[in-house]
């Protein structure tokens, strides 16, 4: 039975609460997992009022910040680390909690991986499963922006003290808890949300089409789909709406669950490249390729394409669009979609906008061939694969 | 432990060392499996082995020439380094019923090393698997066929009756 078709594992071990104003409910939990004294990890300070709300709601149940710790980098850096590791002990600290986006979330990750399974060495935990829990260590994710799935996942990115990025692959990296209130994230720009809710949408159709996708996660994807569907648009008129930025979030969520089962693909794998050679942010690149990347992959993926459709443009279109042509139209909507969204908030849609010249390619490609997320894409990706996916969008 | 799943440990003993044995072929005959080789840095040793006690192989690229070497010779530090957690999940992979990535995915190994370098191996291992598996066998193994570019009763005969390690 183990080696049939029919076997699969599933492995998410987060406790969520999501829902607007949830924030002073969900603090009040934490002295029942154990925390006393966090070290609290934020990415902004100045410009992230969200984390003053957040400290104040930890305070109030009696959980102290021991120790606060900003980082902007976009990806964590070993010398950081080691500040972190340093200023965590010398203030006792029991536990992580993060507030911010991406930045603060990998980071904190990053640091309680290194932290529970006391790793002397960095370069000791490069790899796929290295790590192994040996204190336990308590981490919160409370997050402030909308397209972060990356806060349920089990990798991080970490820079050597060479520039060279690598990743290391976790059930460490997972949080214990995550606290997803929306009315943190409504303060932010429309654009940002936007461009984190598409990404959100890239990934559960990457997931969704996935060689490594099972039933589990192939639901929670197509319901992902339909929130974006539903709330994305919401969020466009009225920045301010919490229920819609929820819907968001959710997306997100059922994005980062799915995550550890079926990775991701040639979109995200370009996006990740694209973002290290350009220093954007990778959400912004994700938006740039994945229309080419949903069209590389058609011709194995069409029937699960097709599915997908449903959750995007509802009954009425979806029965009235011949079979054959359902594939084409979602890719069609997808990349409409995306591409009306970027340009009304100035965002960039072509490579060439993101100052990636035909010279700058080739380190893309190289950078894409190494990562991780190729390895789950349906089809097998080569390097003119890739080639020809950046040049339509150039 | 002795004696316990005999069958499955002779097996994958038996299935690696035909397995590193078409490593060495691939390199010689595919030109797609070189770009993957050459993409790796110099002097890499990349090692798999089943624990607790099980087989291993090693794999060490020095200039132009992949060296495939026999489990006894114990290298200190592989650049990546693929431990299978138990026979079962290495069982699965020599007899193609999983793919590498499969294997990942479901976390039957623990793999020490270069994320970056690890996926490399993994496309390698593609290019190995679309030669030695017979058709029912690559139905049942994940990955879409790779394009290959030598022969494919070449590359078996030579897995076959060639040299070990070369």
């Amino acid at each position: 039975m183990k080696n049939s078709g029919f076997y699969y594992e599933f492995h998410n071990p987060t406790k969520v609460t999501a829902g607007v104003d949830c924030l002073k409910e969900a603090a009040s939990k934490l002295p029942s997992l154990g925390l006393h004294n966090a070290f609290f990890v934020c990415d902004d300070i100045e410009k992230n009022i969200a984390v003053d709300e957040v400290c104040k709601a930890i305070n109030s149940v009696k959980v102290k910040t021991g120790a606060t710790y900003v980082n902007s980098e976009k990806i964590v850096c070993l010398n950081s680390l080691r500040d972190m590791r340093d200023v965590y002990r010398v203030n006792n600290c029991d536990c992580i909690i993060a507030c911010g986006d991406y930045r603060a979330v990998n980071t904190a990750k990053t640091i309680r991986m290194l932290l529970s399974g006391q790793v002397v060495r960095f370069e000791d935990v490069k790899g796929i499963n290295v790590a192994r829990k040996k204190v336990n260590i308590p981490l919160v994710i409370i997050p402030t922006s909308v397209g972060i799935s990356n806060m349920l996942t089990n990798s991080v990115l970490i820079k050597d003290d060479y520039g060279a990025v690598f990743e290391c692959v976790s059930p460490l990296c997972a949080p214990d808890y995550v606290i997803v209130d929306p009315s943190l994230t409504s303060v932010f720009d429309a654009p940002t949300t936007i461009a984190g809710a598409l990404e959100s949408f890239a990934q559960n159709v990457e997931e969704f089409v996935s060689k490594q996708a099972i039933t589990l996660t192939k639901c929670m994807n197509l319901i992902a789909i339909r929130e974006i569907r539903d709330n994305v648009f919401k969020v466009v008129n009225d920045p301010m709406d919490v229920h819609a930025v929820l819907g968001l979030q959710r997306a997100g969520l059922l994005a980062g669950s799915c995550y550890s089962s079926a990775s991701a693909g040639v979109a995200h794998a370009i996006s990740a490249a694209l973002a290290n050679v350009t220093g954007r942010d990778n959400y912004i690149c994700t938006g740039i390729v994945f229309a080419a990347c949903m069209r590389y992959n058609l011709d194995v993926v069409e029937k699960d394409y097709a599915q997908a459709l449903y959750y995007i443009v509802g009954d009425d279109k979806y029965a009235s669009t011949p079979q054959e042509d359902r594939a084409r139209t979602l890719i069609e909507t997808s990349g409409k979609m995306i591409k009306e969204l970027f340009e009304e908030n100035g965002l960039p849609t072509t490579l060439s906008e993101i100052g990636i010249d035909e010279e700058g390619l080739d380190r893309v490609v190289e950078e894409t061939m190494k990562s991780y997320a190729l390895v789950t894409n349906p089809k097998n990706v080569t390097k003119d694969d890739v080639y020809s996916i950046l040049r339509s969008v150039m | 432990m002795k004696g316990k799943k005999a069958f499955k440990r002779f097996v994958t003993s038996f299935n690696m060392y035909f397995f590193t044995k078409a490593v060495s072929c691939c390199f010689k005959y595919d030109e797609d499996f070189r770009k993957y080789v050459s993409m790796l840095p110099e002097k890499f040793v990349f090692r798999m082995r089943v624990l607790p006690d099980g087989a291993s192989m090693t794999i060490v690229k020095e200039g132009d020439k992949l060296t495939a070497k026999s489990g006894s010779e114990i290298i200190a530090k592989p650049d990546v380094d693929v431990c299978f957690k138990n026979v079962e999940g290495a069982f699965a992979f020599f007899t193609g019923r999983k793919s590498f990535s499969k294997c990942l995915a479901q976390s039957a190994f623990v793999i020490m090393g270069d994320v970056s370098e690890i996926m490399t191996v993994s496309h390698m291992f593609d290019i190995v698997a679309s030669y030695i598996l017979s058709k029912n066998s690559l139905k049942k193994y994940d990955r879409a066929l790779l394009p290959r570019t030598a022969g494919v009763h070449k590359v078996r005969f030579f897995t076959l009756f060639g040299r070990f390690g070369q």
